[in-house]
């Protein structure tokens, strides 16, 4: 075999040679992205191989465009009678999903950097000494949770704690949250800095798009425990379509957010083993996660 | 003179395909634009479906005039006359498409009713239909006719499946009696969608085998 074709032969890219409209030369890669034999397919007419109205446009004009061919995503390009294709279905997948990733962890930064500021404010104002160490406390503590949430890391096992042991945190980090009303006697076992991250993104949609009173509780329910966030607002017509990341409520337009808090509330809830879900009460919505018990005591 | 009635027939193929690629394209946006309720595929999707209709004309007139020129016989007779039947399903199946986008185009900018999972299913079997019916008309591969003839089945099956969901939902809460309604009239275009496809498919079997029962009936 003339080596040039052998080397085609092996290729990871895609060739159509077409010479007079008939293909010349269709190697094994292209003839699996066109569902073509490539034994028949030399020597006829390149619109009967190609069978795709863009490749034919392309053969005849050059150029280069991203089509779908098969459920295949394929870039294309066409010069002189030569067609080069490349599959690129998993590097857009591969893409799209770095780039959501990105989009969480900056969702995640900002609720807790803006508290950061807020802190910094009262450190800069003169405040009294007890006053002094309770923010610095808690600016240390904030800036080694996000650190630790930049490196991907979980919080190493703590005894059962009880969720209203992080109402300090989120009430000097969100100051809306001094409203709220607490009943969470359930020890939980779950790592407390992705329990805070769950938390702070129902809790600040629930003062942002619901109504008050809002109230954080926790119940027991099939060898899980349940922490949801309750208020007052009227029924929404999906609440489904709320966890599908960039998805928002229809209440929500006019409204700063992105619609990943609840994607990322579920995200940490399956890690967990459970499930994070909304649903409407008799008294207004609930926005949880169900944590399965004993989560997290494995993991000491 | 043989030479002369093969270049016309190849043409007559090549333009054939091409209004089969177009269709795709077209259910491709229809989808697009029904599943992540974008307005300008929607849009372009109703424009090219005027781009298959004025196609269909275009190769009608071409196979009267291969006709008229070369009073063809036996197979190359089947396989116009397979030509000028499946122009209709297949500008029909266009049509289809197009509905789909307008009723994108009236269901956007409202919250969906649920994620449209089961009929962008039904979408991408009938891709699957059409990629087969290229590949069969192509490459003369009964054995994909066959195929787009089962495929039709699975689409079928999810019409089904997406009615008795859609009945559920309206039972459930009449407030989405309108938009359930739509999403009716969504579903039933990809099931006739997919009829015209078959019925192409089996006019395909005709011109490769010369009998007029469909595969199903020489099975049984």
């Amino acid at each position: 075999m003339n080596p040039w074709r052998e080397a085609w032969e092996a290729a990871a890219e895609g060739l159509v040679l077409v010479e007079a409209g008939r293909v010349r030369y269709l190697n094994p890669t292209a003839a699996r992205l066109l569902d073509a034999d490539p034994l028949r397919a030399e020597g006829r007419p390149a619109a009967l191989v190609l069978r795709h109205h863009r490749l034919i446009e392309l053969l005849e004009a050059g150029g280069s465009a991203r089509i779908a061919l098969r459920g295949r995503r394929v870039a294309v390009r066409a010069q002189g009678g030569r067609l080069y294709l490349r599959d690129v279905t998993e590097d857009e997948r591969l893409r799209e999903t770095l780039e959501q990733e990105r989009r969480m962890l900056a969702h995640e930064f900002r609720t807790p950097v803006a508290g950061l500021a807020g802190l910094i404010e009262v450190l800069d104002g003169d405040p009294a000494a007890d006053e002094q160490a309770q923010a610095l406390s808690l600016l240390r503590e904030e800036v080694a949770r996000l650190e630790r949430l930049a490196r991907g890391q979980g919080q190493a096992h703590t005894p059962p704690w009880r969720l209203d042991e992080l109402r300090p945190r989120l009430e000097r980090l969100l100051p809306g949250a001094r409203e709220l009303e607490w009943s969470t006697p359930h020890p939980l076992t779950a790592d407390r800095d992705r329990a805070f991250q769950v938390l702070l993104n129902l809790v600040e949609n629930a003062l942002r798009y619901g109504r008050p009173p809002v109230r954080v509780r926790t119940r027991r329910e099939d060898g899980a425990v349940a922490v949801e966030v309750v208020d007052a607002g009227p029924q929404l017509a999906d609440y489904e379509r709320l966890f599908v990341p960039g998805r928002r409520g229809v209440h929500a337009a006019g409204v700063r957010g992105s619609g990943l808090g609840l994607a990322l509330v579920r995200r940490i809830a399956r890690g967990w083993g459970g499930d994070a879900y909304g649903r409407r009460l008799e008294e207004g919505n609930a926005f949880g996660v169900m944590v399965p018990e004993g989560e997290g005591e494995e993991d000491a | 003179m043989r030479e002369a009635l093969d270049r016309d027939l190849n043409r007559i193929t090549e333009h054939f395909l091409r209004m089969v690629s177009l269709v795709r394209e077209e259910l491709q946006l229809a989808t697009a634009g029904l599943v992540e309720q974008d307005v300008e595929k929607a849009r372009q999707a109703v424009r090219l479906d005027r781009e298959v209709d004025a196609l269909e004309l275009e190769i009608e007139n071409e196979v009267l005039a291969a006709i008229a020129r070369h009073q063809p016989v036996a197979r190359d007779l089947r396989f116009l006359a397979t030509v000028l039947k499946a122009l209709t399903d297949l500008e029909r199946a266009g049509d289809y498409a197009a509905h789909v986008a307008e009723d994108a185009l009236a269901l956007a900018g409202e919250p969906p009713l649920k994620k449209y999972i089961v009929l962008g299913e039904m979408a991408e079997r009938i891709e699957t239909m059409l990629d087969l019916l290229a590949k069969a008309i192509a490459e003369r591969d009964l054995q994909a006719a066959e195929r787009v003839l089962k495929t039709d089945d699975d689409v079928d099956d999810l019409y089904e499946q997406i009615v008795r969901e859609l009945l559920t939902y309206m039972l459930e809460d009449p407030r989405v009696l309108s938009k359930a309604l739509t999403l009716m009239r969504v579903a039933r275009s990809y099931e006739r969608l997919g009829d015209h496809l078959e019925n192409i498919a089996e006019r395909v079997f005709f011109w490769l085998t010369g009998r007029l029962e469909g595969p199903a009936a020489a099975e049984g």
